[in-house]
């Protein structure tokens, strides 16, 4: 049985709907990353699950009972804030104490959440004499401090720089391995979600586009939002053909064919996108058999790879991984599939 | 919930704010004795009403005008130019603000009456058997709205001053004009949300001065006087009437105001560049004169606390005819703690202005919680409703109160509070509104809601939440409105004369009666006791927005 259920979690505010009917679980001890450009609807939904907003349709099920209706003070949830609002008035320890109000042994357990986060000793400092980073992560001590039964995290490392959020990320991550507690942590960054979530959900205007492993969203992406906004996509146009094949917009007679596998029911003739991760593709000299010709049009080192940005006749500009010296900018090449190439085909958006 | 609670503050506060200046409206057309317009007519047909309302606005407009002659060269001087003294001079130019306006009313009349010291020491110097000016009429209104509202400018344009960006003035250097043209065509103009905020301030203070009218108006009247001596005189209609055209003045003159302020330019905000440099006096004449003027400047503006101090050591009936009081002892002040009937009016004031302002500290805060909850046009409603205290004058106020709650009418929200111990602390109460509400909304408006959401993620209910989170962080915020709500209702003097009753008589009453059976020494002793309590309670909170 999963641990945190979402069924058909609906919220508009007047006539804008900020969450279509999404439906999700996260089983017990799993961290899901909640991903999705800004404005998609990631911090509404974790806001109705900590109860800050209401659903206006569906249920919210922890460990099989209802907390739809439950106010936040009730959920017992923890919650690592965007700007951490850690209280400037109280001391690091008596944030952390905060939640720990009425129970027993609060200074041992002060400490000890305190010791958890590399902070120990930090009990008596102001929250404004101790840095961003430190912060952080008494915001994330405070919220484990009452043990609570799920940890939600809003973009907890957009107020780092980037040297430290890497960083910061790995040592939460683990922490989180260690704890194991069961997490939602959203962000909009596609490398965050990829390395602390253990399931990635992404989400689009407010709908569910897809959920699963890292690997699951690179390589079988379900739809083309999907593919074009976690990692690179190479987008070449074409028309279906059935039986997996798309034929290549091109402006020359012979018709180029590629291989491809239906994202979505296509009939013959559709007009299509082939999309390849940039890996996938290769250059190849001029005129070599089932390529497709192209322009190179820009050519950017990165040190490990080299990205080649390409121009076909149709007008279909993507990038290709290929070796330093294979083109330069300016010359005519040609694009090849890699073996084992397995792109995923979509229909064309109407425009 | 939210809403609901939204809704609940709304319609307390209408009934507070709304309902007896509605009722007063109504009352004015007759609501219980037939539909008429006669009160009106009435009131046209008399030619002093008229004149009551022109000197109103007169007066007003040249108020703004005194005013912003002292107060923006002033503002100039302390911005721009750096002398020794000039931090504490800078402060103490800011003095007379917080002297409660019958206490400065009373000093003035220390100083520059018939009998005060000035007066007595020109008409010694020059031999004159008479004095040689009366301090009376539309000349010594002005001269106390002069001193007590040129601050608003000088306080208004020193801050817009230290935010004008250099560059700005640079560039019209840069550009070939001259200082002067610079200060007109550049400077002045940027100024304008300072200038007009202040004069804003000062005209609707003028508009509502009761106290400086009353004690010198003597014949001519402005039309909160007018309004008082109605009500006393039993013209209750009348005083109906009045109050409605003052009100609609008032509001006419807030709606005239703000208009004018639409076109402002926006960039003063924009802090950027290097702030102004003061230009450093560095010749021996250029700065002993302005160290002469200065402390000249300050002795000038301190003379009237000093004038009460002084008269409050002088025992009655033993200063008559010399240029200086002869006989200087404690008897004013021993009368006043030995005698508990001389005690009461200050124990009244203390009491009625806490429970004033704890009172307001709360409504203002659920109102202006509610309204930042609730937003929209509910939002609007709570925030305009708290701010019509401040724009309608405060007789205005008393009358409306005085109309609504002589009545008992349960079933229509109607009791009978007037000659209660309560119309008075509720009157403060309503007064005090504005600073509390405005001071809770702005300080709510920096708030980070997530507080509050973080420490309910942390299992703490609503009530330790405010009382743990919400109210610590507002503190600073709300202190300071608390001690300038304080300070306002314990110093009140416009709605207690229309609402007192004797053994809720307030300091401010009290000060009036010693007046009248010419115990100056003890009118001298209850403004000092207010002056200092009132820079105690200052002192206490209002600092702590610094901290």
């Amino acid at each position: 049985m999963p641990f945190l259920e979402l069924s058909g979690v609906a919220k508009s505010f007047g006539d804008h709907t900020v969450l279509e009917r999404i439906s999700l679980s996260v089983e017990k001890g799993e961290t899901l990353a909640l991903l999705g450009p800004s404005g998609s609807g990631k911090t509404t939904l974790l806001r109705v699950i900590a109860g800050f907003e209401s659903a206006d349709e569906g249920r919210i099920e922890v460990a099989g009972t209802d907390v739809t209706g439950l106010p936040p003070a009730r959920r017992r949830f923890g919650m690592v804030f965007q700007h951490y609002a850690l209280f400037p008035h109280l001391s690091v320890g008596e944030n952390v104490a905060f939640g720990l109000e009425g129970t027993e042994g609060v200074s041992d357990r002060v400490a000890e959440a305190l010791d958890l986060v590399d902070l120990s000793g930090f009990e008596g400092r102001r929250i404004h004499q101790i840095s961003g980073g430190q912060q952080q992560r008494v915001a994330l001590a405070r919220a484990l401090a009452p043990g609570p039964r799920l940890l939600l995290l809003d973009e907890p490392l957009s107020n780092l720089d980037r040297t430290l959020r890497e960083r910061t990320r790995r040592e939460i991550g683990g922490l989180l391995d260690r704890v194991g507690i069961t997490a939602v942590w959203v962000t909009h960054e596609q490398e965050e979600a990829f390395d602390v979530g253990d399931r990635v959900a992404v989400l689009s205007q407010g709908r569910l586009e897809q959920l699963g492993t890292p690997e699951q969203l690179y390589l079988e992406p379900a739809t083309r939002f999907v593919a074009g906004f976690v990692g690179r996509a190479s987008v070449i146009a074409g028309s279906w053909r059935g039986d997996g094949r798309v034929a290549l917009s091109t402006a020359a007679s012979d018709e180029i064919t590629w291989h491809g596998m239906a994202a979505e029911e296509l009939e013959d003739g559709d007009r299509v996108e082939l999309v390849f991760r940039p890996e996938a593709l290769d250059l190849a000299p001029p005129g070599a058999e089932g390529s497709l010709p192209v322009r190179v049009v820009e050519r950017r080192y990165a040190g490990s790879q080299t990205f080649f940005a390409v121009e076909s006749a149709a007008g279909d500009r993507f990038e290709v991984i290929a070796a330093t010296a294979a083109a330069r900018a300016g010359d005519a090449a040609a694009v090849l599939p890699r073996q084992g190439a397995a792109p995923r085909v979509f229909r064309a958006p109407r425009d | 919930m939210r809403s609901r609670s939204g809704i609940g503050v709304a319609i307390l506060l209408a009934w507070l704010v709304g309902y007896p200046l509605m009722l007063t409206l109504l009352e004015s057309l007759g609501i219980s004795s037939g539909w008429t317009l006669e009160h009106f007519a009435e009131f046209a047909r008399r030619p002093d009403e008229w004149s009551a309302l022109w000197r109103s606005v007169w007066l007003s407009a040249a108020s703004v005008v005194l005013a912003a002659l002292i107060g923006v060269p002033l503002a100039f001087v302390f911005e721009r130019t750096d002398f020794p003294g000039r931090g504490v001079l800078g402060a103490l130019v800011a003095l007379p603000v917080a002297l409660p306006p019958l206490v400065g009313v009373i000093a003035f009349l220390f100083l520059y009456g018939e009998s005060g010291f000035v007066s007595r020491a020109v008409q010694g110097l020059l031999g004159l058997s008479e004095p040689p000016w009366r301090l009376q009429g539309p000349a010594a209104i002005l001269l106390v709205h002069a001193y007590s509202m040129y601050v608003y400018f000088y306080l208004f344009v020193r801050a817009g001053l230290a935010r004008l960006d250099t560059s700005m003035q640079e560039a019209a250097a840069i550009l070939g004009a001259g200082p002067i043209r610079t200060l007109f065509h550049v400077t002045l103009p940027l100024l304008r949300p300072a200038l007009t905020g202040a004069a804003l301030l000062a005209f609707m203070t003028s508009l509502a001065s009761f106290s400086a009218p009353y004690i010198f108006g003597g014949g001519f009247r402005v039309m909160t006087t007018q309004i008082v001596f109605s009500k006393l005189n039993g013209e209750v209609e009348m005083a109906q009437v009045e109050t409605v055209v003052l009100a609609l003045v008032a509001l006419a003159g807030l709606w005239g105001l703000v208009r004018m302020d639409r076109g402002r330019i926006e960039v003063i905000g924009g802090v950027r560049g290097v702030a102004p440099s003061r230009k450093v006096l560095r010749g021996r004449l250029a700065r002993s004169t302005a160290i002469a003027t200065g402390w000249g400047l300050a002795f000038l503006l301190l003379l009237p606390h000093l004038t009460l101090v002084l008269i409050s050591f002088v025992p009655r009936a033993t200063w008559t005819v010399e240029l200086l009081p002869p006989v200087l002892d404690t008897t004013n002040y021993q009368e006043l703690f030995a005698q508990p009937e001389r005690f009461r009016p200050i124990f009244n004031s203390l009491w009625m202005a806490a429970a004033a302002t704890v009172g307001a500290l709360a409504l203002g805060l659920a109102a202006a919680r509610s309204s930042i909850r609730a937003g929209g046009r509910l939002g609007a409603f709570l925030e305009a409703l708290v701010a019509v205290p401040w724009a309608v004058p405060g007789t205005v106020f008393a009358i409306a109160l005085a109309t609504a709650f002589a009545v008992n009418a349960p079933a229509v929200g109607r009791f009978v509070l007037v000659g209660t111990p309560w119309i008075l602390p509720l009157a403060y109460l309503v007064r005090s509104l504005p600073v509390t509400g405005r001071g809770a909304l702005a300080g709510l408006r920096q708030f980070d809601r997530s507080l509050e959401e973080a420490a309910a993620s942390l299992g703490a209910g609503r009530w330790r939440t405010l009382w743990r989170v919400t109210i610590p962080l507002l503190k600073p915020a709300l202190a300071a409105a608390a001690s300038l709500a304080f300070i306002t209702a314990l110093g009140d003097f416009v709605t207690s004369i229309v609402l007192y009753t004797f053994d809720t008589r307030p300091i401010s009453i009290e000060i009036l009666s010693s007046l009248r059976l010419q115990d100056t020494g003890v009118a001298a002793v209850y403004g000092v006791l207010l002056m200092l309590i009132s820079a105690v309670a200052f002192l206490l909170w209002g600092r702590e927005r610094s901290a």
